[in-house]
C-alpha cells in the first residue's frame, strides 16, 4: 500500500536520527577507543554495539567494513537516505510526500529482525 | 445450604459487569464522527479509529531505544513519555484514536532503552570503587587512553607551573 501525506514525516524521523548518529560521532571524536559498558561488562554485543565504527566506515565510503561492524545500522541508515530521497522526489513530482510504511506489523518485523541479528551475531 | 451460596456470589457480579457498559458507550457518540471522517477519506483510511500521532512517535522512538544500546534512556524517556501521553488519549476517547498497540510497544522497548542504560550506569557505579578503576567500564583500550591522556596533561601542568616561575625572574 503506497499512502501520501501532505506531512513530510520522512523529514520527522529522519533529522532525529541523523542528529542522534552525529552526536555518537562527536562523542566517538573525543574518545576514540571508548567502549560500550555493556559489552566490556558481559561479553554481550548489543544491537547497536559496532554502530559507531559502522557509520565512521559508511561516511568514509567503505560500504564493506560498514557491513562488517553492523550490517543492521548500515543498512538502516541506507534504508533511512534512500527514502528519504524518494520521499522528497514524490513530493517535487506529485507535490505530496511518500508516507513511511509505519504501522505495528512493520514494527513487528523490525523487532523481530533486531532480535535475530542480536541472537545471530552473538553466536 | 453450600450449593445455594454460588448462585447468590454470581448474580451481584454479572449486575456490576452491566452497570458500566451503558456509561462507557454514551459519551462522545453524537459529536465526534462527523470531524474525523472527512480527514480519513484525504488520507485514504477507508475505516476504524485514527491513529494516534504520540504513539507512533513513541514506537519509533522506542525502536531507536533499544538499538541505541548504552544512551538509550535518551530517546527511551522521550519514547515512554509520548507512550503514556498516547494511552491517557485513546482511553478517554477509544472510538475516535486508535493506536494502542503501536504506544504499547514503544512503552515496552522505551523502558528496555531505560534498563539498558540503568545497566550502565549501575555497572560504572560498581567499577568505581573496584581496583580496575572506574573507567575500567569502557574497556581497557578506553582506561589506557584515558591514563595515558591524564598523564600528558599532570606534565603539561607541571611544566607550565616551571614556565611561570621562570618568567617571574626574567620581568625583575
Amino acid at each position: 500500500m503506497r499512502a501520501e501525506t501532505s506531512r513530510p514525516s520522512v523529514l520527522i524521523i529522519a533529522i532525529p536520527t541523523l542528529a542522534l548518529i552525529s552526536a555518537v560521532l562527536l562523542v566517538q571524536h573525543y574518545f576514540p577507543q571508548i567502549s560500550c559498558p555493556i559489552r566490556s561488562q558481559t561479553g554481550i554485543d548489543c544491537p547497536g554495539c559496532g554502530g559507531t565504527r559502522a557509520t565512521q566506515h559508511l561516511l568514509k565510503g567503505d560500504l564493506k567494513m560498514a557491513l562488517h561492524f553492523n550490517a543492521f545500522i548500515t543498512s538502516g541508515i541506507i534504508a533511512i537516505i534512500l527514502f528519504s530521497i524518494w520521499s522528497l522526489l514524490s513530493k517535487l513530482l506529485t507535490g505530496k510526500y511518500t508516507a513511511l510504511p509505519i504501522n505495528l506489523k512493520t514494527a513487528c518485523l523490525a523487532l523481530t529482525m533486531i532480535i535475530v541479528f542480536t541472537v545471530l551475531r552473538n553466536l | 445450604m453450600n450449593p445455594s451460596q454460588p448462585p447468590q456470589r454470581q448474580t451481584p457480579s454479572t449486575g456490576n459487569q452491566a452497570q458500566p457498559s451503558p456509561y462507557q458507550s454514551t459519551p462522545h457518540d453524537p459529536a465526534n464522527p462527523y470531524p474525523q471522517q472527512p480527514q480519513q477519506q484525504q488520507q485514504g483510511f477507508p475505516m476504524g479509529p485514527r491513529t494516534d500521532g504520540f504513539a507512533i512517535t513513541s514506537m519509533v522512538l522506542g525502536i531507536i531505544a533499544v538499538v541505541s544500546c548504552y544512551f538509550g534512556a535518551i530517546p527511551g524517556l522521550i519514547a515512554v513519555i509520548f507512550g503514556h501521553l498516547s494511552l491517557g488519549k485513546i482511553k478517554k476517547d477509544p472510538q475516535t484514536i486508535g493506536g494502542k498497540g503501536m504506544a504499547i510497544a514503544g512503552l515496552v522497548t522505551g523502558y528496555i532503552g531505560i534498563a539498558v542504560t540503568i545497566f550502565c550506569v549501575v555497572a560504572l557505579a560498581l567499577a568505581v570503587n573496584s581496583d580496575d578503576g572506574p573507567f575500567s567500564v569502557f574497556g581497557e583500550e578506553f582506561q589506557e587512553s584515558f591514563e595515558a591522556e591524564m598523564k600528558k596533561q599532570q606534565e603539561e601542568l607541571e611544566e607550565s607551573a616551571r614556565g611561570s616561575e621562570e618568567l617571574v625572574p626574567d620581568q625583575e
